[in-house]
């Protein structure tokens, strides 16, 4: 069990009376890479918040890189998700997130967020602030931010929720191969409603009525 | 006031206040008038030693004072209604107003921050109309000033003179200190407080991405130092306010002083009876009183009108949206 980095055993969630996960099992070797589909509502998302330790499960067991704990398991997780959850604050808060990170560190977050090239043409740079609800920046430019952010935390799980569904097709590409370089080498969790995105590395599961069923 | 006015025109609702207004205006200056003549009565009773007569004047005095208060809760109950129906309209107007803009415009624009000011606006436009120490408390000191300056300049120009030269160094004092600089306030700590309304947003609406990117410590940072500046200026704008307060109890102190040595010489030289000169007394505290009323209006009002030129604004383009 302990040389899975990601050890799902048995886990069941409600909202409520609605139960949303039945007694669901997974178990994702270091640096496997996992894609989940499934219609929308069937509880793709709140599989992601247990792995990323937002949510605790009802019964069972979800234990990241060997660990247990909500707390713990977030250290070990980056989110990025579908919806721009930037804070009306700068870039640089954005991807920081108010942690002591070394200059060169951030660019190299945003180089690899294909990001460098857009910031330097801004006046205030890393400091211009991307307004609240980021509606100061485009949607492609919000997820690379969240992009740089899961780089900079260098967390060796990496869960990903449609992030390139909401982008038009150009933007979703490049958006995309931002997330080549996040997920390089690190476990990784994808939720899709479109796996012919996903590269053959990723072994495909359907969520359907609280389990994952392999694809 | 233009802004105000501006906006009533634009609400329909400009007679009905005015009309509002003049039933409310008379009450302090015919309090003012009763008590400087039950001082008058009572002291003339004193000097007579007449008991039974000072009875009689206690009595009806204290019934006229039961009619006024009377007078004027009746009248406030009407401007309670009106200001609570003048809100709603507004608050209305307004929101349809912002239905009707371009959805591009709306985008850029309409997130908490607008949200918090719009709302503020309106209260801040009926605080201004309806609420204490603001338009209606302007009208009704200024009434009561000028009835009681005509008043003392009736019993004595001496003591007039002497009751107003302690008065108008205050004027050109609140100018200088409050007044010049209330609407630069006002709109700064408005800002403030949308910034620091904005600041808070996040820990709820992005409370999972705080989570795990142990983001709070940034967003608390954050949100202390908009409400540190929205402090700062609170504290300012307070300071000034309480410096003004000061001022006119300085002058008020001085002038008390000065009339009462006055007054004394006057008797002394059997020019006024003591009567006389406690009706004096009394008809310059409601000056002091209508004063330092008018003041703090006026200072209420300068900040308000930020406001109203704000809800005139949205308002520009009326036929944008049916009232």
């Amino acid at each position: 069990m302990c040389h899975y980095a990601i050890f799902v055993d048995k886990v069941s969630f409600s909202y409520g009376d609605r139960e949303v996960l039945k007694e669901l099992s997974l178990q994702v070797e270091p640096g496997g890479h996992i894609g989940i589909i499934g219609h929308s509502g069937c509880g793709k998302s709140t599989v992601l918040k247990i792995l990323a330790g937002l949510y605790e499960p009802d019964h069972g067991r979800a234990i990241i890189e060997g660990m247990s704990l909500p707390e713990k398991i977030r250290r070990q997780t980056a989110l990025v998700m579908q919806r721009n959850s930037l804070f009306p604050l700068s870039i640089r808060d954005n991807i920081t997130c108010g942690h002591d990170i070394p200059e060169e560190k951030i660019w190299m977050a945003c180089d690899s967020a294909s990001l460098s090239g857009w910031i330097k043409s801004l006046p205030e740079g890393l400091d211009t602030n991307v307004g609240e609800r980021g509606d100061q920046v485009s949607g492609g430019q919000a997820q690379r931010i969240q992009i740089a952010r899961a780089l900079c935390k260098e967390a060796s799980v990496i869960l990903l929720d449609e992030p390139a569904s909401a982008l038009d097709r150009g933007t979703g590409q490049s958006v995309l191969e931002a997330l080549g370089h996040l997920t390089r080498d690190k476990t990784v969790v994808h939720i899709t409603h479109h796996p012919e995105t996903l590269d053959d590395s990723y072994v495909i599961y359907r969520l359907e009525g609280g389990k994952l069923i392999h694809e | 006031m233009n802004e105000l006015s501006k906006l009533m025109k634009k609400m329909g609702i400009q007679r009905k206040y005015i009309f509002l207004l003049l039933l409310r205006s008379p009450f302090d200056a015919l309090r003012a008038w009763m008590l400087a003549n039950l001082m008058k009565a009572v002291f003339l009773c004193l000097e007579a030693c007449d008991g039974g007569r000072l009875w009689v004047v206690c009595i009806t005095y204290g019934l006229i004072c039961a009619l006024l208060f009377f007078y004027n809760g009746t009248v406030w109950s009407f401007y309670a209604a009106f200001s609570a129906k003048v809100e709603a309209g507004l608050q209305r107007i307004l929101l349809r107003r912002l239905m009707s803009l371009p959805l591009k415009q709306v985008d850029g624009r309409f997130g908490a921050e607008w949200i918090t000011r719009l709302n503020s606006d309106v209260q801040a436009v009926n605080m201004m109309m309806s609420g204490p120490l603001n338009l209606p408390h302007a009208v009704v000191s200024v009434i009561n000033t000028m009835l009681s300056s005509f008043l003392m300049l009736g019993s004595s120009r001496l003591l007039f003179v002497v009751a107003w030269v302690f008065i108008i160094p205050h004027l050109f004092l609140n100018y200088g200190v409050v007044l010049k600089y209330a609407p630069k306030w006002k709109k700064k700590a408005q800002r403030a407080v949308a910034e620091s309304t904005a600041a808070i947003k996040p820990l709820v609406t992005e409370a999972e991405s705080i989570l795990l990117y142990d983001a709070g410590e940034l967003m608390m940072e954050k949100y202390q130092e908009s409400s540190r500046r929205l402090m700062k200026l609170n504290l300012g704008m307070q300071m000034r306010n309480a410096l003004s307060s000061a001022v006119l109890r300085l002058f008020g102190c001085g002038g008390f002083f000065a009339m009462l040595a006055v007054g004394y010489t006057l008797i002394l030289k059997g020019r006024m009876p003591l009567a006389e000169v406690m009706y004096c007394l009394q008809v310059r505290l409601s000056i002091l009183t209508g004063m330092f009323m008018l003041f703090s209006s006026i200072n209420n009002i300068k900040a308000n009108s930020v406001c109203a030129q704000r809800a005139n604004d949205a308002l520009e383009k009326e036929g944008d949206y049916e009232g």
